[in-house]
Parts: structure tokens; sequence; C-alpha cells
């Protein structure tokens, strides 16, 4: 790299911010060097986002310097960072669904001809060159609500690769990309760093780091524990940093439990018209059974009409033996099913409700006894205290709103809510999406715990590490039917992933 | 064998790009066909409906409506609505009748048109700076603006009785059309290419459609808020003026539900209330079926009051028609995911 001889573009000192209640970010420094990647990294909370913020011009430090080639700035709004050359790639996805997708990429700086109106050549011309260097191919003129999830993250990124820029931040931007298109971003990036622009990586997925960064800083509660090139560091190093203590092993959380041969769930032949076609399982007591597959593959929609929120159009569902018809989920919670959804922000958590309600949201039958119509405090808070000791959760209190929370925390309390609803059955879509490294072993502990107490989980997941390490048996999924059902000796990384891309491979037995 | 290639390449061809082509040429075409069939229909059970008069006084009807729900439209894109387009539709009426008798007649049109603008930008100053809801303030807005028409005129009516040529603007012809469908399409056209050719309008339909990335995208959203609210007003007091000059004695109490008719056209024709686009063309189709409803109703000796019950069940329909697409939208992508 040679980074040493050069001069940083980017240098902040002392960066600190404090949010009521909270100091976020305290004393940080960190410099960007021209032609390097730079992995940010730390637990949820730690104050990745918030220092991104920071630089991209969206929030303001308390205290600090933000230096950009030994000039100091302060960035107002978003806008000044970008016209000092930061293009910022978000985790949200911030397009405007309804426009089309030359025109997000130039949303709010559309190049003009005289008269005021649109230069649709230009805009066109441009727009088609981004996207033919990252080798997207959609229609410019098709609005983005019709892309997938995968398409709609690259926009993004052609949105910012158009504008003139010296230095990126890219925060998870591979969480929504399946591997192609991760390659892809991978390969752009190379493009960046021998251009000599400047980026900051954040992400969970530590093997991407070592892949792409150069050096990585580590938060942890605000504070920065240290900036190294990668070359000198192992995967558990940068986990320590992060924890500041050694991990436990992913592999020491599998424990085989003396399997039941009782099905809990029996899924038989069943067909969700336009994304499942002929799916048999059984999901047996004290089990978790993984399922695996691409985006796309119907994992999710099997889950949501084994909740009862998509139709099943053929085939039969058995719970302990007695087939059952699921209509609505208020009708698999009945049966004793519940599902965790995909995507937290936007299908689990009441951001405004308190850590409490959002527990027991789905604890009550509402008008089941009249007694239920009044709300009893102390035993709610009985119940809350229970979860909130066996799962760990860190809240500063049951009043606390939940939005307030870090990703893992509120996952545990959307856990926590799964167990309290008195179901059996748990389908888990995507456990430790957002979550920590440190947290998400918490969970992978906790679900194996579930599975020994009796109940019976299904873990659906993209992540295939997880999968692995969860999982008694996994079901992959591809084009909406079954590709292979593993066992536990045959579960790892790549007989899942060839499954999954629908490689016409037998596995066999090791 | 060939049946899997057939099946494969028809999958290819229907693909989600053809089915969305499709459902926006369909949200244009929808309440076209139904205008031809409704159209149709009141020529053969009303020998008066096919008439040169009655088609010259729906197609006026249906263009005041029309010019309000344009603007509407605009608003809709932007993920906001406006309630308070009746009571600006009239108050300028009452303003464009009283200064005729003292001014000329450009001027009392001009006069009415900075009354409307005034009241939008207030609208839109009181949505962007204070952070009030749409709906709160054109609510209010509606009740403040109406008060002061009754104010004004002492629930009086105010009749035009100098400068009777400002009647052309409802009876005159040009080229043969009426003059107020002219203006219509006038308005169309200025509204269309802002809307689809400008920053301008291409920043409306993004602040409708998220309004976050709109922020991050460096958007002026509180200007661009302002004056689409300035914008809705001033088609608003153009309505109002064609009303004046349509009956040429207005008064207070006139124009009520015409906020109804505009949120409806606008939706009916296509506009989808959860923002972010917006469909002009369906608009005007929309307000010509209205019109076309209210003057078969009319011809068919049916009572007026009616007439409200006919707007509330298109509104519904509409309503309905918006949330199946927006369902369908949502399948067609999940599948596709």
């Amino acid at each position: 790299m040679g980074t040493d001889q050069k001069e940083p573009i980017l240098r902040l000192t002392g960066i600190s911010k404090q949010f009521p209640g909270v100091r976020a970010l305290d004393n940080v420094d960190l410099s960007l060097f021209p032609g390097e990647v730079h992995a940010l990294m730390g637990e949820n909370g730690a104050g990745k986002s918030t220092l991104i913020s920071i630089i991209s011009g969206l929030l303001n430090p308390t205290s600090g310097k933000i230096c950009l080639a030994d000039e100091e700035v302060t960035f107002a709004s978003a806008i000044q960072a970008q016209k000092a050359g930061i293009s910022t790639i978000t985790q949200e996805f911030n397009l405007v669904p309804q426009l089309t997708v030359a025109e997000n990429i130039f949303l709010g700086r559309e190049p003009t001809l005289r008269v005021g109106l649109l230069d649709w050549r230009t805009i066109k011309r441009h727009a088609s060159e981004v996207l033919s260097e990252l080798g997207l191919n959609v229609p410019l003129g098709q609005r983005v609500c019709y892309l997938s999830v995968g398409d709609r993250q690259l926009v993004e990124i052609a949105k910012a690769l158009s504008m003139e820029f010296r230095i990126m931040t890219m925060d998870e931007p591979t969480a929504a990309l399946n591997a192609a298109e991760v390659a892809r971003l991978f390969e752009i990036i190379d493009k960046l760093k021998r251009r000599g622009i400047a980026i900051l990586y954040v992400s969970h997925r530590l093997r991407e780091i070592f892949r792409i960064a150069d050096r990585v800083t580590v938060l942890r509660d605000g504070e920065r524990v240290g900036t190294r090139p990668l070359d000198e560091l192992s995967e558990d190093d940068v986990v320590t940093m992060m924890l500041g203590r050694a991990l436990k092993k992913e592999a020491d959380i599998y424990q085989q439990i003396p399997g039941s041969e009782k099905a809990a769930l029996s899924v038989k032949n069943i067909t969700v018209p336009g994304f499942v076609a002929d799916v048999s399982f059984d999901l047996r007591v004290g089990e978790v059974m993984g399922c695996a597959g691409l985006v796309g593959a119907g994992r999710y929609e099997l889950m949501r009409a084994l909740f009862g929120l998509l139709r099943i159009s053929g085939g039969e569902v058995e719970i302990n033996g007695q087939p059952v018809s699921l209509s609505s989920s208020s009708d698999a919670i009945r049966y004793g099913i519940y599902m965790l959804p995909e995507d937290r922000k936007i299908e689990g958590i009441f951001p405004d409700l308190t850590v409490r309600e959002n527990l027991l949201i789905s604890a009550k039958r509402l008008f089941r006894r009249w007694s239920e119509l009044s709300i009893n405090s102390q035993e709610e808070e009985e119940q809350y205290q229970g979860m909130r000791n066996s799962l760990d959760i860190r809240a500063s209190s049951s009043g606390q709103r939940i939005a307030k929370l870090s990703g893992g925390n509120q996952q545990k309390v959307m856990l926590g809510r799964a167990l309290m609803s008195n179901s059996r059955i748990l389908l888990l879509n995507e456990p430790t999406r957002g979550v920590d490294v440190g947290t998400r072993v918490e969970i992978h502990a906790i679900i194996r715990k579930l599975a020994q107490n009796g109940y019976a989980i299904v873990v659906s997941s993209s992540d295939v590490p997880e999968l692995v390490s969860v999982s008694d048996r996994c079901l992959v999924l591809s084009a909406g039917r079954t590709r292979g059902l593993l066992d536990r000796a045959q579960i790892n990384e790549d007989n899942i992933t060839a499954l999954a891309i629908g490689q016409q491979i037998i596995v066999g037995n090791r | 064998m060939s049946n899997s290639a057939e099946s494969l390449s028809l999958r290819s061809i229907f693909s989600v790009s053809n089915a969305t082509r499709l459902i926006q040429v369909a949200e244009s075409l929808g309440v076209f066909a139904l205008l031809m069939i409704v159209v149709t229909v009141a020529s053969i059970i009303s020998p008066g409906f096919f008439t040169y008069t009655n088609l010259t006084n729906t197609l006026i009807t249906a263009s005041i409506t029309a010019v309000t729900g344009l603007g509407m439209t605009f608003v809709i894109a932007m993920g906001g609505f406006d309630l308070s387009v009746g009571s600006v539709q009239i108050l300028t009426a009452i303003v464009v009748a009283s200064l005729l008798s003292v001014v000329h007649p450009l001027l009392a049109i001009l006069g009415a048109l900075l009354t409307g603008l005034a009241i939008g930008l207030l609208n839109g100053f009181l949505i962007s700076k204070l952070g009030l809801p749409a709906f709160v303030v054109t609510f209010g807005m509606m009740s403040i603006t109406r008060g002061v028409a009754l104010l004004v005129t002492q629930g009086q009516s105010v009749m035009i009785t100098k400068h009777i040529e400002f009647g052309l603007l409802n009876n005159g012809k040009i080229l043969g059309l009426p003059v107020p469908f002219i203006i219509m399409m006038t308005v169309f056209v200025v509204l269309s290419v802002l809307l689809k050719h400008t920053p301008f309008g291409r920043h409306a339909c993004a602040i409708g459609g998220n309004r976050t990335a709109a922020t991050v995208s460096g958007i002026n959203i509180d200007r661009v808020t302002i004056t689409v609210f300035g914008l809705v007003a001033v088609s608003a007091a153009i309505s109002g003026v064609m009303l004046s000059s349509q009956l040429m004695i207005v008064d207070a109490t006139l124009g009520t539900g015409f906020e109804l008719q505009a949120i409806t056209v606008s939706v009916l024709g296509g506009t989808s209330l959860a923002g972010g686009h917006g469909n002009l063309l369906g608009t005007v189709f929309a307000a010509l079926l209205l019109a076309t409803i209210a003057s078969a109703l009319n011809i068919l000796k049916v009572i007026a009051f009616y007439q409200y019950l006919a707007l509330g069940v298109l509104l519904l329909f509409a309503l309905a028609i918006d949330t199946a697409r927006r369902v369908f939208i949502a399948k067609a992508l999940l599948s596709r995911a």
C-alpha cells in the first residue's frame, strides 16, 4: 500500500458526538488515504453509523476537527459533503420507487437545457455509462419500484458513482446483494482504489473485510480501539478488538441433541402459487432446521405461508399429526406457530412502543377473558424481567422505547416476543441480520437452547455460516423447489451454496 | 420439450417491465374506456345528450373541474393534497367579479390569480416551515377562505354588470373550441411539461415517493412544497375565474364539495394517493367522465342530490382501484424478487 508516504485525504481528529443521554462518539481519530479501503468495524451501537453520518454531513460533531486534504471543513448538510467530494452509499434505500432508474441516478442534480427543461440526452448517456460500468442491465426508463432488491442497491451505488468524488463511504453495501453482485461490487471497489479513491467500508461480514480492505479501525462504545493494517491481523484478532474479549467459538455452539422422531410440523407437497412448488419436510420436536436459498428462492414465502400470510394452494400441513388449514396469522398462532419477520424495522418492531410493550404484544389474546382487558403492569413487568434475564436483553428499563436499542437487542426482544406467544414451533427469518458478532453468537446459542428445551425451529437465512452453526438439518431451496435436505454430517458451506445456486452435484455423505 | 421452451419464452416476454407498461397504459386508458362507455350509454338512452349545446356545456363544466384537478394531481404526486381548493375557487370567483366593476378585466383576472397564489403560498409556508400536516392546514384554510368570502360579500351575490365581454371566457370559441377547453388544455400542457420535464416536477415526485431520498439528494423540500401549494391554488383561482365567467353572478355559498371533485378526478385518473407520480392525462379524462355523468343524470331528470351519491361512489371506486393496483404491483414484485 505504502499509505504512510502519502498525505491523508481525510483526517478526523478528536471527533465526539453527544446525543441527549448518550455519548455516541468519544474523541475518535481516523485518517483515510487515497487508494485505500478502510474498514470500519464495531458492534451495533459502537458508533459506526454516527461516524459515517458525520463524514457525510448528516450530523455535526459536538467537538473535533474534520480536515479534507489539510483544510478544515464543516458540513452543514449532506449536499455540502457531496460537493466537497464525499459520496455516500447508505444502508437505507435512498431511492424514489416511482421514479425511473435514470431519474434516480440524477435526482437533485439533473442536467438541464438552457430553457430549464431536463436534458434527457445527457441524463441517458451518463446513466447508461455508470450502469454498464456496474454491469447492471436494466432499462433506464424502468421505475425503481419494479427492480429487485439487489438491483436497487446497485442503482444506489450507480447514483453514488455518477458524482465527482474523492472519498466514498459504504455502509453495509452487500447486505442485499447475492454472491455474483458482491463479486461485481468488489471489482468496482478495486477500480476505484486504482483511481485513488479513498473508501470507508462498514460491514459486519469479517470475510469481506479481509478480502477487500487494507486497514481496519475498530470502534467500541464510541471509542476507537485501534487502527491496524489487516494483513497483520487474523479474524479472531478483529473480533477480540471489537468485543474486548475473545469470542466464544461458533463451532462450540452446536451440540447434537438426542433427537425426537416426533414431527411437530409436517409439510407435505405444499405449493404457494408463484413462489414455492411441491415442498415437503418434517420438522421434529427439539430440532433446528435450516432453510437456505438465494434471494428469490422462495424461503421467505414458504415461511410466510406456514404462518398463514400467503395462501397455500396445494398439499397439506400437519401440526402434531393433525391436518390444519392456515388462513391467517392468528390461525397459525392458535396452532402454536410463531414467525419472526425478515425485516425487523419494517415488519417487526413498533418503534414508538416500549421494550415491554413490544415484548408482550403477541402474548395476550384480547377479549378471551374479561380480566385481560385491563393491563396488569406488575405481572407484565415480571414477565419482562424474566425474559430480560434469560435472553440478556440490554435496555435501560422496560419503559424504554425499543427504537433506542441496538439491532441485536431489538432482535432479542423479537425472539422474546416469539417465546411469549406460547408457540412451540418457531419460524425465524434472518435471526441475526444487522446484528453484531457478539450478539449473533448469543442468539445462536439461544436458538440451540430453545431446541434443547423442546421447541421445533426453522431458521431461514441468507447467511450460510449461520445455517452451518445452528442447524441439525438444512433444507435448501432454489427457484421455489427443494434442492436438498442435508443432514448434520452433510451440512457445510460448500454443500449449501452449491445446492442453493442450483448446481446439480449430488452431495454424498462424508 | 418444445412446450417448456415455449413457456420459458412466454415468461420472458411477459416480463415485469411489460406488465408495468400495461398497468401504466391501463391507468389512462381505463378511465378513457369508462368515459366512452358512459358517453355511448348516455347518447343512446337520452337523445338530448348528444346535442351541440349539451356537449359544449359538459365540456365547459369538465374543463373547470379539470383545471383544479390538474393542480391537485401535482400536489398528490408530491404526497400531499389540498382541501382548500373549493373555497379558493369561490373566493377568487368573487374577487374577479367584484374587481370587474372597478378595473380592466385583465387586472381583475390578475387580482384573482394573485389572491389564489397568496393563499397557496401561505398553505405551503405553514406546511413546510411549521411542519403542520397538509390535511390540517388546508382543512383550516378551507374554512378561513370561505369565511373571508362570506365576509367580503356580506352573504350577498355579486353580479357582473360591467365588462360583460368577460363572459367570452366562457362562451367564446377559438377554432370552434370553447375557450374554457382551450384554457384547460393550456394548463394541461404547461403542467405536463413542468411535471415530467423539469427538475421541479421530478423533485415534487421524489418528495412524494421517498422524502428521505429527496432530502439526501439535496432537494430543497420546503421550496418545492411551497411552490406546489402555490401552483394548486393558482389552478383553483383559474377555475374560479372560469366559474365567474360561466355564471356571471356568484355568491360565497357556491363551490362546496369542489375539493372532493378535484381529488376524485385525480385519483380516478390514475394518480395514487400514495404519492410519487401524477397522471395528468388521466385527470383530464376523469373530469370529462364526471361531467358526462352529471349531465346524463341531469337530462334524465334525476334529482340533483343523487349527483352527490354518484360522486362519492366514484371516489370510493377510484380508491378501491388504486389499492387493487398497489396490491397487484406488490405481488408482481414479490414474484420477481
